[in-house]
């Protein structure tokens, strides 16, 4: 592979909640000028799967991704694999755990809405609600306004499905970890400075929660990040240099859903970039 | 939210609170109401946001991607201190919101050429700047009495920036303090231990050296003050006086600039120094000018100015500058005291004769009679004197 001019490894497809699907991301990278990016559905590789099979070798480099959704005492993480073998069955069994937690979160939520509310849907509906890769409460919400529960996809989370609080399973940290590095992948933990997602963790808190995912195998952090200002950025290559980690770029593109632009990521050129993300490229060569 | 015209930035209120469940919305609702507008720039008024989670930083910071001109107004301290740990203050303007407070019924403690202090409450003070566009000037004193501090020279540094009505000020810790000019009305009998404390303070600011560049040179002013006397003076005498103040050398040492007695608060035990905008560097002549000025030239036509400014009579006044004067060079000559004295005298007539001229001083009898009298003794002073240059002890030692 050549030095990337353009790189972005985080963004959604179909499989999970993005807008565009494989097919679609795919053009929409290349029209995007990304010369390396990744797919990174939430708890799912069949976004990957679809782009290698998609891809021809005039495309852009491809990296395989997934975004694992992880809980443990200490707080809630999202972590990036790159680079896995998509075959091998770690990362497969990584994805099935997380799936099946999934399921029985929408199997909870729908029961709860029934109870509560009486809202009920036919049974086909339901059956093509768990057939999808990655069901959620916005799917449930969709649902809700067909049948005319609610009016707005907003108003049927806030004020319905959003009213059931429950201990939910979660994919551990170090669970993650391991099985990414079992599949031959490099886990990097993704928008670190916002948690999992509305969090905002900095400092001390941030030091002892890299510190700790290091200790599980940790390799990288999502350095560069569309919603990071540049201090957010310089904070997490502090730790990245300090802990002897990888830094990587994502923009968290969503497609219509989010309103982050394709390839935002506050990198820049590559070739400018630290050290510490020339060593991630260095270590991907191979995984390409 | 009210609509802007082209070029104009649009400003939008944010309310309420902003997290994960609204910030999308939030986000649609900015876009839509910027778009084709064809802005030059947004100011997001947060007067009423109590609360922005890390999603709405993050519409924040996609509307500065998409407009770069954004700015954000009346922040609270809370939401400010989470844009400034998150960097977005590097990236935008951020403008805090200003506490409120009344000096209804507050008693006035000092009026300065800025500003007026009033005392709040018995720990603190606030100085109501006259200029209702005074951000910068507290800003810049701010900056001033910290460099002050570090260098030595005790002085109250403001904590907080409040809005008095239409106008903002800077907010002192003073604690029981009284000015030197309170002591000196109520308890005549302590003025040699004002005298003292006063020249010693003076002699601390006069020893104190400053970086380059870091206070503007007082050398400049006053000879900004010169010029405008072209018109008012016959040549020869404006040409010496010109030269005269270009003589003088450059001087990096500090003055206060405003040295009266009004400016100096005794705080339990301690001698405090405040008033810091003037400060400036340069030789000692022009400090000493103001300080006569203060406690003499002003009240020169009219006795009356110095008891409604410092609380005290001319003759004390006369008398403290006096004996200040001696006992700040060290010496019981009085003929040493004269020409020390003439020397600030010159200075301090061009100061005063620009000053009434400014403020239309020709336009009325009193105002014309006052000048012509200070214009009297600058004009004899001129002739007689051949530099403004003195030995200042405290900078030999």
């Amino acid at each position: 592979m050549k030095s990337p001019e353009k790189i972005d490894l985080h963004m959604h497809t179909t499989v999970s909640d993005g807008t565009d699907t494989p097919e679609e991301i795919l053009t929409r990278v290349k029209e995007a000028g990304i010369t390396l990016f990744a797919v990174s559905d939430h708890d799912a590789v069949k976004g990957s799967l679809a782009i290698l099979r998609l891809r021809t070798p005039e495309d852009p480099a491809f990296l395989t991704g997934a975004e694992f959704s992880c809980k443990d005492e200490e707080g809630k993480y999202h972590i990036l694999g790159y680079g896995y073998d998509p075959d091998a069955k770690a990362i497969l069994r990584l994805v099935q755990t997380g799936h099946r937690y999934r399921i029985r979160k929408v199997l909870a939520r729908l029961d709860f809405i029934k109870n509560k509310f009486g809202f009920d849907f036919p049974p086909e509906e339901l059956d093509r609600l768990l057939a999808m890769d990655n069901p959620g409460k916005p799917h449930i919400a969709n649902l809700m306004v067909r049948f005319g529960y609610a009016k707005t996809k907003e108003q049927a989370i806030e004020e319905f499905i959003n009213k059931i609080r429950f201990r939910s399973e979660y994919i551990r940290p170090e669970e993650a970890v391991e099985h990414i590095l079992a599949a031959g992948g490099i886990p990097v933990l993704a928008h670190p400075t916002y948690g999992d997602g509305d969090q905002l963790i900095l400092g001390e808190n941030m030091d002892r929660r890299i510190r700790r995912l290091t200790g599980f195998g940790l390799q990288g952090v999502e350095a560069f990040y569309s919603g990071f200002t540049k201090k957010m950025s310089e904070e997490i290559l502090g730790f990245a240099e300090r802990y002897g980690l990888y830094a990587t770029a994502g923009s968290d593109y969503h497609g219509k859903n989010k309103l982050v632009v394709l390839g935002d990521t506050g990198l820049g050129d590559p070739a400018e970039g630290p050290a510490c993300l020339h060593r991630f490229l260095d270590a991907i060569r191979d995984r390409l | 939210m009210s609509k802007a015209s082209k070029n104009e930035p649009v400003r939008i209120a944010l309310s309420g609170r902003i997290d994960s469940q609204n910030a999308p919305e939030v986000e649609k609702d900015l876009l839509a109401r910027l778009e084709g507008q064809g802005v030059s720039g947004v100011i997001l008024d947060a007067a009423e946001l109590r609360y922005i989670s890390s999603a709405g930083l993050r519409v924040v910071l996609r509307l500065k991607k998409t407009c770069p001109e954004v700015s954000i107004v009346n922040v609270s301290s809370e939401v400010y201190e989470i844009l400034e740990i998150t960097g977005f203050t590097e990236m935008m303007t951020v403008k805090k919101a200003y506490r409120e407070v009344s000096v209804e019924g507050c008693e006035e403690i000092g009026r300065g050429a800025n500003g007026t202090i009033y005392r709040l409450d018995k720990d603190s003070v606030v100085k109501v700047f006259h200029n209702a566009d005074a951000l910068d000037d507290i800003q810049r004193e701010r900056e001033v009495a910290r460099l002050a501090l570090i260098l030595g020279i005790p002085t109250a540094i403001s904590f907080d920036v409040v809005k008095v009505g239409d106008r903002f000020g800077s907010v002192y810790e003073l604690l029981n303090a009284r000015s030197f000019s309170g002591i000196l009305a109520a308890e005549p009998e302590k003025l040699d231990w004002c005298v003292r404390e006063y020249v010693a303070m003076l002699k601390k600011i006069h020893s104190t050296l400053v970086p380059p560049g870091k206070l503007p040179d007082m050398r400049q002013t006053v000879l900004s003050w010169a010029a405008f006397l072209r018109d008012y003076l016959p040549a020869p005498a404006f040409e010496k006086l010109q030269a005269l103040v270009e003589a003088v050398p450059h001087d990096d040492h500090m003055i206060h600039g405003d040295y009266h007695t009004k400016n100096l608060e005794l705080q339990n035990d301690e001698v405090l120094l405040i008033d810091m905008d003037t400060l400036a560097v340069g030789h000692p002549v022009f400090e000493l000018a103001s300080m006569y000025n203060a406690l003499v030239g002003y009240s020169e036509f009219d006795h009356e100015v110095i008891r409604r400014f410092q609380g005290f009579d001319f003759e004390t006044g006369r008398t403290f500058w006096e004996r200040s004067l001696a006992a700040y060079l060290d010496t019981d000559s009085e003929e040493k005291i004269r020409d020390v004295e003439d020397k600030a005298r010159i200075v301090g007539y061009t100061r005063m004769i620009r000053r009434s001229i400014r403020r239309q001083g020709l336009e009325t009898e009193k105002g014309r009679q006052e000048i012509d009298l200070w214009k009297g003794e600058l004009l004899s002073l001129l002739e007689k004197t051949d530099t403004l240059l003195f030995d200042v002890p405290c900078l030999e030692t």
